[in-house]
């Protein structure tokens, strides 16, 4: 696993310095903190963070709105939040667990506890998204499948066509059945590279790829 | 109050050592930093009830409790919560006297974490 950023958002600078503290000894995440939901909702805006632990009460704006506001850009796969709690605020846990909080911790924080939930959450969110890359490959490869097929029937009527006996020897004719048997080769070689589920890449301009068939 | 300040530790010594279990190194700076945090936290308690704000009450006694939870401080922690009761509007006590029952248990917390810190040093 990659080195991952955890953000912990706190109010209270002596808890979520010591959360930090105790993570940079137990782990090897790399640790940010926000003192707001605004200055956490600021950092998400310039820096990649792969999990949230988020203390629910804070002044301003509470960690509930933040957490509404975080799904309206973040599934919980993409970023999984973790809801810090104190034992009196279970009421608020709830509408947080239905606004799409992924987990909770309760104040006092054990460190333990915290760091498994941590590594569980980030481990789930890398399988959901290999498991959603294999889904998007799957459906590429059924829509492969079906053009190849919707295409290749018109070619084949009209390179029939071409055989007749009133093109025979006519130049354009000749030129155009050739044309038609070359988009045939491009369409079997889109096939082949399909088939083999993965795909050799050369570049097409500077921003952009394609892949090699040839 | 004062029977639970006759016969309960100010802190769970043996929960708050076991949760550092591997960090004896953070255990005084966690201290430290307590110590250090103190007087704002108490102080901001304190101009809340002067100024009768019981929004800032609330917030403040919440941010202590939360702080003092770290060391399974229970009277310290439970006093917080009163006083954050209080400014929410859900206990009818007198905060100033809940406030001065706080500050003679911090005071015995900051007692007993002291010695914890002078009993590391020597081990």
């Amino acid at each position: 696993m990659s080195r991952k950023t955890i953000l912990i958002v706190d109010d209270s600078k002596f808890d979520r310095t010591l959360l930090a503290k105790a993570l940079a000894r137990k782990s090897e995440f790399t640790t940010l903190q926000a003192k707001s939901g605004e200055e956490c909702l600021e950092l998400l805006k310039i820096q990649k963070i792969d999990l949230i632990l988020m203390d629910i009460m804070m002044p301003g704006v509470f960690g509930t709105q933040v957490l509404i506001q975080i799904r309206e850009q973040f599934n919980p796969i993409e970023l999984p939040i973790i809801m810090v709690t104190s034992k009196s605020e279970t009421s608020d846990l709830i509408g947080c667990l239905q606004s799409g909080a992924n987990d909770y911790i309760t104040k006092p924080v054990n460190f333990d506890v915290a760091l498994s939930r941590i590594s569980t959450h980030l481990k789930l969110a890398e399988v959901s998204y290999e498991m959603s890359k294999l889904k998007e490959m799957a459906a590429l490869d059924a829509l492969i499948v079906t053009y190849n097929h919707e295409i290749n029937s018109p070619l084949g009527v009209a390179i029939g066509c071409l055989e007749a006996p009133v093109f025979k020897n006519q130049l354009p004719a000749e030129k155009l059945k050739s044309s038609l048997w070359r988009i045939v080769d491009v369409i079997k070689k889109i096939r082949e590279v399909t088939d083999k589920k993965e795909a050799q890449y050369t570049d097409y301009s500077k921003f952009s790829k394609m892949i090699k068939i040839k | 109050m004062s029977d639970f300040r006759q016969t309960k530790a100010a802190f769970d010594r043996d929960i708050f050592l076991s949760n550092f279990h591997g960090m004896d190194d953070l255990i005084s700076e966690t201290i430290s930093s307590f110590f250090t945090a103190l007087p704002d936290l108490t102080s901001a308690i304190e101009t809340a009830i002067r100024e009768k704000n019981l929004a800032d009450l609330e917030l403040a006694a919440h941010t202590l409790k939360g702080v003092v939870a770290n060391f399974y401080a229970e009277p310290s922690k439970l006093l917080a919560w009163k006083l954050e009761q209080i400014g929410h509007g859900q206990l009818n006590e007198d905060c100033e006297i809940v406030f001065r029952q706080l500050q003679v248990e911090l005071s015995r917390l900051t007692n007993e974490l002291q010695n914890l810190v002078n009993e590391t040093k020597v081990a």
